[in-house]
């Protein structure tokens, strides 16, 4: 390739850079930002978001919009990155002047963009942020999901009265927000119903063998073993534990919610409980209705993001029908008090804090599935 | 050749003109807070990536644990001001020098350490740092530290960049800078010359760290929010540098400032793009470095001489045609 073509080349792509970026649609519209993981270490829940809130967003709009008004949808990729979170929230807010940011995905970018979306008081939802300092950033702050604290209440309670277990082990990831938060909720919890933690072991991000730590909870024979984390490092822990001969009783959480939980455990995740957000056995004709939707338009059954995206736009869109206007004050009021949404992951009523009330689920790994144990009620909480 | 002083004087006007320009816009509102965003963010990178160019560049040691300096500055200045109180410009000093000494007791025994074993060091040396983070409790471990205040500005950010470029360019054309480049060609010559390797290898490295350091502080009240994460002050962030570094050139301050700016805002721009920015982001780097293998500038320095020249010989070419 000669100077000139390499030159010509590097015209035309910038040149497609400059056209391809998004010119904002004009006429009667409602803007809304939505910012996800599409790439980086976390790119299959961004994507599982990104489709739920596009899919929710087009059933929107086929239905005649938001009195009338139709939503524009911008999406914005942060790559799992909280400085990249944080420009992208600046670029909505300045330049495409949204009216209300949806998303980010994950805990370090929500942290990164509420500050931001705060100042600005443009209101923001995080449909799937669940680490508890979120909505304490300020009042234009908002979640989809439950939080962490109230998730490790919830398998405690599960354990402690309808197990009826006494005594329990843990192992969590010391360098992760996530596991850490739901080992203390957990702990306190299953202790003040009258158990004991008999021992406590842990690692840190990326490591892969557990041996040692697990080997000394064996020792101490526990009734069950909860296992904060993510299905890429529960998955190794449970294999492990079982081929070291552990037959406790394996507790879980919303993390383990993974198609690659599975391989990763070789199996041994059979006879677990988790605490997740939503239940594919749930019979409701919402939850069956956009099961059965998503499946057809991605070809792949939707996980707890997916569902959880789908709400969050579902609320958002509640509560811009409330308040009538998009004016940050009326829409901030809005999103803390619309109640009674019928969304997947259940009934949903917000709550002025920010987090809304609504249930969890129990489900157990019965023959390579996870089955409908019990419903959790916000009473809970 | 143009005089000295004239050209000192051109470039402050030179550098006043780009802040006035950009107050300017900004008031009129042609340029919006996103922008002006992007604008701090790229003098934060300059900065990053000219401290680390006199360790990697112009002394020659392959240092990639930079985020660790990055993150010593950022945590300890977000302590000093949200639970000491401590005015802001103190603060980006003390987190200046702390990551200075931590880049002097690093720098001492590693740099007994050459090419890839000193690559691997300072690495090691990055993630302890954040390790460490990690499980102080004091600015928030795993949690993250929020709640820091919105102090830096982009004058702020400007004004430090410029002051980090005129410091290191002035280092290296002293004797200490021309001590550094004997080590970095050859280290053996350069000892049997009388040069004290080890002394000049620590000093750019400490110099180097207290202007990551500084970097760090402006960071962190930039974004607001620190987390321990790899790719906000581990690894990922020290080889985001790294390739900032390389693509301007190693040894060209010029080639740092272009390759930090270009290179903060060009995923700005393709941000639109979604699943695809992550692929043609890439694909640009290849290209560059498929083109133009020594980066961007080359070692060469772009400067108002340099300029004067260019246009006298286009001058004298369209004078012959």
């Amino acid at each position: 390739m000669s100077y000139d073509r390499f030159k010509t080349a590097l015209i035309c792509v910038l040149l497609i850079c400059v056209l391809a970026v998004p010119v904002s649609a004009q006429g009667d519209v409602i803007k809304i930002g939505l910012i996800s993981s599409l790439t980086g270490a976390v790119s299959t829940y961004g994507q599982s978001v990104r489709n739920a809130v596009t899919m929710a967003v087009d059933d929107i709009n086929a239905a005649g919009g938001i009195n009338g008004r139709q939503i524009n949808l911008v999406i914005l990729d942060d790559k799992g990155d909280g400085t990249e979170a944080a420009q992208a929230a600046r670029r909505l807010i300045d330049r495409e002047n949204v009216a209300l940011i949806l998303g980010p995905v994950i805990t370090p970018c929500v942290m990164a963009v509420a500050p931001i979306a705060q100042a600005a008081k443009v209101p923001m939802l995080t449909p799937t942020g669940t680490g508890d300092e979120i909505t304490s950033i300020g009042d234009y702050i908002f979640r989809g999901a439950y939080k962490d604290s109230f998730q490790g209440r919830i398998m405690a309670q599960f354990a402690a009265v309808n197990l009826g277990l006494t005594e329990a082990a843990i192992i969590y990831d010391v360098a992760n927000d996530y596991s850490v938060g739901l080992r203390n909720a957990f702990k306190a919890t299953f202790e003040e119903l009258g158990g004991k933690i008999v021992a406590e072991e842990s690692y840190s991000t990326g490591d892969t063998d557990f041996s040692a730590q697990l080997t000394a909870l064996a020792m101490r024979n526990p009734q069950a073993l909860f296992i904060p984390d993510y299905y890429s490092t529960a998955g190794p822990i449970l294999m492990q534990a079982r081929l070291m001969g552990m037959d406790a009783i394996m507790l879980g959480v919303d993390g383990w919610d993974s198609p690659d939980l599975s391989a990763l455990a070789g199996g041994f995740e059979e006879g677990g409980y988790i605490v997740n957000h939503y239940s594919a056995d749930v019979d409701s004709p919402v939850t069956q209705e956009f099961i059965a939707r998503y499946t057809a338009a991605y070809g792949q059954a939707p996980d707890a993001l997916a569902a959880l995206g789908y709400d969050g736009a579902l609320i958002v869109a509640k509560a811009l029908e409330a308040a009538g206007s998009t004016e940050p004050e009326a829409l901030k009021q809005a999103l803390g008090t619309v109640k009674g949404i019928d969304g997947v992951t259940g009934t949903i009523n917000m709550d002025p804090e920010g987090t809304p009330i609504k249930s969890a689920v129990i489900l157990q790994s019965t023959g390579g599935k996870w089955e409908l144990v019990d419903q959790v009620d916000p009473s809970g909480r | 050749m143009v005089k000295p002083r004239l050209t000192g004087l051109i470039k402050i006007i030179l550098l006043l003109c780009i802040y006035g320009v950009v107050r300017l816009l900004e008031s009129r509102g042609l340029l919006l807070p996103y922008h002006v965003q992007v604008l701090s963010l790229c003098c934060i990178n300059v900065i990053l990536v000219v401290s680390l160019n006199l360790i990697n560049g112009f002394t020659g040691q392959f240092s990639i644990g930079h985020a660790g300096f990055l993150a010593i500055g950022a945590y300890l200045s977000a302590f000093l001001t949200v639970k000491m109180h401590v005015p802001f410009l103190a603060a980006i000093l003390c987190g200046g020098l702390l990551a200075g000494l931590a880049g002097l007791a690093v720098g001492l025994p590693a740099l007994r350490l050459r090419g890839d074993y000193l690559a691997i060091a300072t690495l090691g040396f990055g993630e302890i740092i954040r390790v460490i983070i990690l499980n102080m409790e004091a600015v928030g471990g795993a949690k993250g530290f929020s709640g820091i205040p919105k102090y830096t500005t982009f004058g702020i950010a400007y004004l430090t960049a410029i002051i980090t470029v005129v410091v290191i360019r002035n280092f290296v054309h002293s004797d200490y800078g021309r001590a550094c480049l004997a080590v970095r060609e050859d280290e053996i010559a350069a000892e049997s010359l009388g040069v004290n390797s080890t002394y000049f290898k620590v000093l750019a490295f400490a110099l180097g760290a207290f202007f990551a350091g500084t970097a760090g502080a402006l960071f962190s009240h930039y974004l607001q929010y620190m987390a321990p994460t790899p790719s906000q002050i581990g690894f990922v962030k020290s080889i985001d540098i790294l390739i900032m570094l390389v693509l301007g050139g190693l040894g060209s301050l010029t080639g740092s400032v272009i390759a930090a700016v270009v290179l903060t805002i060009i995923p700005e721009l393709l941000r639109g793009f979604a699943e695809y920015r992550m692929i043609i982001y890439p694909i640009l780097l290849i290209v560059v470095m498929l083109y133009l293998p020594a980066g961007l500038m080359a070692g060469r320095e772009l400067s108002l001489d340099s300029l004067a020249r260019l246009c006298k010989g286009v001058k004298s070419s369209a004078h012959y045609s």
